[in-house]
């Protein structure tokens, strides 16, 4: 693949559009290419930049007493009974919420987690459409796996995924149950999916090739917010993994820091 | 109301809440950016979330909420648009690229400023098709649902969006030294091995 190519392909790797095959290609284009490795980083850093700037825009929110009326007006066309489920008092603390985080962001007053590279956050679109479309609606294209089949395809890594993830500090200490695992491919993109409970939510742990072989690992990070989805990832040698789930933020973070190093052990053993 | 027909309503109504409300925020924003008065985004807002519970019934659960409520604000702008005969929002055009100069950079640290302030000089249709892909996360499928065009057309005005972007944001990537030769600012350690055309 040819710069040029690369970027007339850019846009569809970063919207994830790209079949398995391009992919890989755009993959090893990057593994070897400073200058468009770079253009990916800045792509990815303006899409990002972008929808912050739209999220916290204080010109473009919602006024209270606007989301109030709107409540309103749909209570009034339902049947009378309790409302919506929504009370005015909880949307007045989102409101707070979404106020506050807005000016910690402007200000930089809030202390945030890492932010994950580039290339994991690139990634970290896919990792979360793969938990939305496999775990939560079971609407994948194609057919998934188990894991012992995966190893047998493709990396004999995946056929301990599971009991790696079991075994570690996050799972046998944070209460989480596992519900299964087993490998899966969405837009394209192959993943190691293990699938967990974690204080009432479904959570994704998502194991993906990055052809990065000689990265040790990194500390967990945070990519950005997909589709009302959490997005925890880090790095660990030839692997991208990623948690995904609608889980609080900072519990989100905190589940995927207690897990790397078990992960990060076994892909630096493999 | 008898009890049976009450708990479908009550349930209809909670499902209502739990998928489409939390939206709310996302859609105004999307909705005020576009028409660019309060007045008139709050109306078009109230009135895209009473045709969705209206029609709630209809929404597929599993699916994307959000690109359904998007795809009913812009039939209710379409229509507040005919009423008032106003001009078509698009403005789809070839000839505007002809005359920009290319720009194959995409500069790295722009402010949230800059970059809504390159993005307002878009056309409104390349605007609303990165908004769609960028802030919404919508798939190419999804926004092509939305704004009823095909999935190529959806490709290609998104490929002539970021063009135009980048030439918008070009005075920002001047200020980087993009384009004007970036002495030193290589990373000395990084060799670039691509096959450069």
């Amino acid at each position: 693949m040819t710069c040029a190519e690369f970027r007339d392909m850019a846009e569809s790797y970063q919207a994830g559009e790209l079949p398995m095959d391009t992919n890989h290609e755009v993959l090893a284009h990057l593994e070897r290419c400073a200058d468009c490795r770079r253009e990916l980083d800045a792509r990815v850093t303006l899409r990002q930049t972008l929808r912050q700037a739209f999220e916290h825009a204080p010109t473009l929110a919602p006024e209270p007493r606007f989301v109030a009326s709107v409540r309103a007006t749909l209570e009034d066309h339902g049947a009378a009974g309790r409302g919506f489920g929504v009370s005015t008092s909880w949307l007045a603390l989102a409101a707070g919420v979404v106020l506050v985080v807005a000016l910690g962001w402007q200000y930089g007053r809030i202390d945030r987690p890492p932010v994950a590279s580039a290339t994991l956050s690139a990634l970290g679109v896919h990792a979360a459409g793969d938990h939305r479309y496999c775990a939560l609606e079971h609407a994948l294209d194609e057919p998934v796996i188990t894991l012992d089949e995966a190893a047998r395809r493709y990396n004999p890594i995946y056929a301990s995924l599971r009991e790696v993830v079991a075994q570690s500090a996050a799972v046998r200490e944070g209460g989480v149950d596992i519900l299964g695992a087993h490998w899966c491919v969405f837009k394209g993109r192959q993943f190691g999916h293990v699938i967990a409970r974690h204080s009432g939510r479904v959570v994704s742990i998502l194991v993906t090739p990055t052809g990065q072989a000689s990265s040790a690992g990194s500390p967990a990070a945070t990519c950005e917010a997909s589709a009302g989805l959490q997005v925890a990832c880090f790095d660990a040698p030839g692997h991208g993994v990623f948690v995904v789930s609608d889980l609080g933020g900072g519990e989100l973070i905190e589940f995927a820091r207690s897990l790397a190093p078990s992960l990060q052990a076994y892909f630096a053993r493999a | 109301m008898p009890t049976e027909t009450r708990e479908k309503s009550e349930a209809l109504r909670a499902d209502f809440a739990g998928a489409i409300l939390p939206h709310l925020d996302g859609v105004f924003r999307l909705t005020m950016w576009l028409v660019r008065d309060r007045a008139e985004a709050e109306d078009v807002v109230q009135e895209t979330f009473s045709q969705a519970w209206q029609s709630f019934h209809r929404f597929q659960p599993g699916t994307n909420a959000r690109a359904w409520l998007l795809t009913i604000m812009r039939h209710v702008r379409a229509n507040r648009n005919r009423a008032r005969r106003r001009t078509p929002l698009d403005l789809d055009t070839e000839d505007q690229l002809e005359h920009v100069h290319a720009v194959e950079q995409t500069p790295q640290h722009v402010t949230a400023d800059e970059v809504l302030a390159a993005l307002a000089e878009l056309p409104v249709g390349y605007q609303e098709v990165v908004l769609l892909c960028d802030v919404e996360d919508l798939s190419y499928r999804e926004i092509s649902n939305v704004m009823e065009i095909p999935i190529g057309t959806v490709m290609s005005r998104l490929h002539r969006a970021r063009r135009l972007l980048r030439v918008a944001l070009a005075p920002y990537a001047a200020a980087q030294g993009i384009g004007r030769g970036r002495a030193g600012d290589a990373d000395p350690t990084e060799q670039s091995q691509g096959d450069h055309r």
